[in-house]
């Protein structure tokens, strides 16, 4: 492939560049400062404590406490953002919000993976060990998608869209116990990295 | 808690402040096109393929089912070496605005996925889920959680910050100490230590970021 060679940037250039991203970062600290992130950390701060705690000394709690606080959270993220709302806004913040609602779908899936509630009785058979191998691959490449999804969030849309597309193919593939699932996860994950690569290329220069 | 009202940002601030994001995010852009990222993520891409379409094979190939794993070594091991050849034939570039935060994005994603990996020991379950010991399947499970969220402040603190780094790192040795060597007092030791995170997070953004 044909490259040219980028001229190394003059000290004045590199200076000016690094405190472009020094000043863009300020500006985004500013910004969740003066947001509702402090509150919000401290309010499930503290539900965490409360609901370990409790956990620790009465184990029964378990079953109803984690959601009964849940909700007390969501209603208390809700009410501090609202507040928060007629303050100030400024761009680039529901980014943040996105990349914490994609950890925790893609946190649930993989734990879904990791962790089957129910197994049966399993011999030492490729037939038996197999759908667990399905599993593992099935994580990893979902490991993959959500570091496209978080890459997407901050240096393009595109790689965004790309995760959330392979993701959902990934899915389709696992759920519907495709015969050739492994093609299909071939063909999803490895396209999607040539396309990637392409898309590059193409547009990036 | 008490929150001083500010000013909404002037139209010419919002301008200047998107016009710097988007000039830097080109700046980059054109800097990972120009470099080896492209044809390299091609190349994993069809050694991918080529590694999944010999897992569909394998168990014709394979008689043991383990021989899979290792015909996927063999493959990976394979194209690992094949892309670093690749990579050494690439003609070196310079990066003007080398942004060290997307190899590294990258590298915590995969070193957590591994944590999770190991913390849930699937493998382990393979044999056995239906004899697991159902406290440590719990156990697993909130472990995995946490460390979930640990992920989160580590990727955000690559942004804003790295405090909040080094407080997802040091969080997640002490959720794996807990977990590995706390057992009667993990939900203790969780509560205190993921809670207390938490809180210092919001009032160190309260008293520094200001």
């Amino acid at each position: 492939m044909s490259e040219e060679i980028a001229q190394p940037p003059s000290q004045a250039e590199a200076r000016a560049a690094l405190a472009e991203v020094d000043q863009i970062i300020t500006q985004t600290r500013l910004a969740i400062a003066q947001g509702p992130s402090a509150p919000i950390l401290i309010l499930w701060g503290g539900i965490w404590l409360v609901a370990d705690v409790t956990t620790q000394f009465y184990p029964h709690a378990l079953n109803w406490l984690w959601l009964a606080l849940d909700g007390l959270g969501i209603a208390g993220t809700w009410w501090f953002s609202a507040r928060a709302r007629v303050q100030v806004r400024r761009t680039g913040l529901w980014k943040v919000g996105v990349f914490w609602f994609a950890l925790l779908a893609y946190a649930m899936l993989w734990m879904y993976l990791l962790l089957p509630e129910a197994w049966g009785n399993i011999g030492h058979g490729w037939r038996d060990f197999e759908p667990m191998y399905r599993r593992m691959t099935t994580y990893f490449h979902l490991v993959c998608m959500f570091g496209y999804v978080v890459f997407g969030l901050w240096f393009g849309r595109f790689f965004l869209a790309l995760g959330l597309v392979v993701t959902t193919l990934i899915l389709v593939g696992y759920y519907c116990g495709f015969p050739y699932y492994y093609i299909w996860l071939g063909v999803a994950g490895g396209g999607s990295l040539i396309v990637a690569g392409a898309f590059i290329r193409k547009f990036w220069k | 808690m008490n929150q001083e009202a500010t000013p909404p940002p002037s139209p010419a601030e919002a301008h200047a402040t998107l016009a710097d994001i988007d000039r830097t995010q080109a700046q980059m852009r054109s800097d990972i096109a120009q470099s080896s990222v492209a044809p390299n993520m091609i190349f994993a891409g069809i050694l991918w393929m080529g590694n999944l379409t010999i897992s569909q094979f394998a168990q014709a190939i394979a008689q043991s089912p383990y021989g899979l794993k290792y015909i996927s070594w063999i493959f990976t091991f394979g194209g690992v070496l094949g892309l670093a050849l690749f990579q050494s034939r690439q003609r070196r570039l310079v990066i003007r605005h080398f942004n060290w935060r997307v190899p590294v994005l990258f590298l915590v994603i995969y070193g957590y996925a591994a944590i999770l990996y190991l913390v849930a020991e699937p493998w382990s379950l393979l044999h056995n889920l239906n004899g697991a010991d159902q406290l440590m399947m719990v156990h697993k499970k909130f472990a995995c959680v946490f460390i979930a969220v640990f992920l989160g402040y580590v990727i955000m603190g690559l942004w804003v910050g790295r405090f909040f780094v080094w407080l997802g790192l040091l969080m997640t040795a002490l959720v794996l100490l807990g977990y590995n060597f706390l057992p009667d007092y993990f939900y203790l030791w969780s509560g205190v230590t993921g809670g207390s995170a938490f809180i210092l997070s919001g009032v160190f953004i309260r008293k520094f970021w200001k």
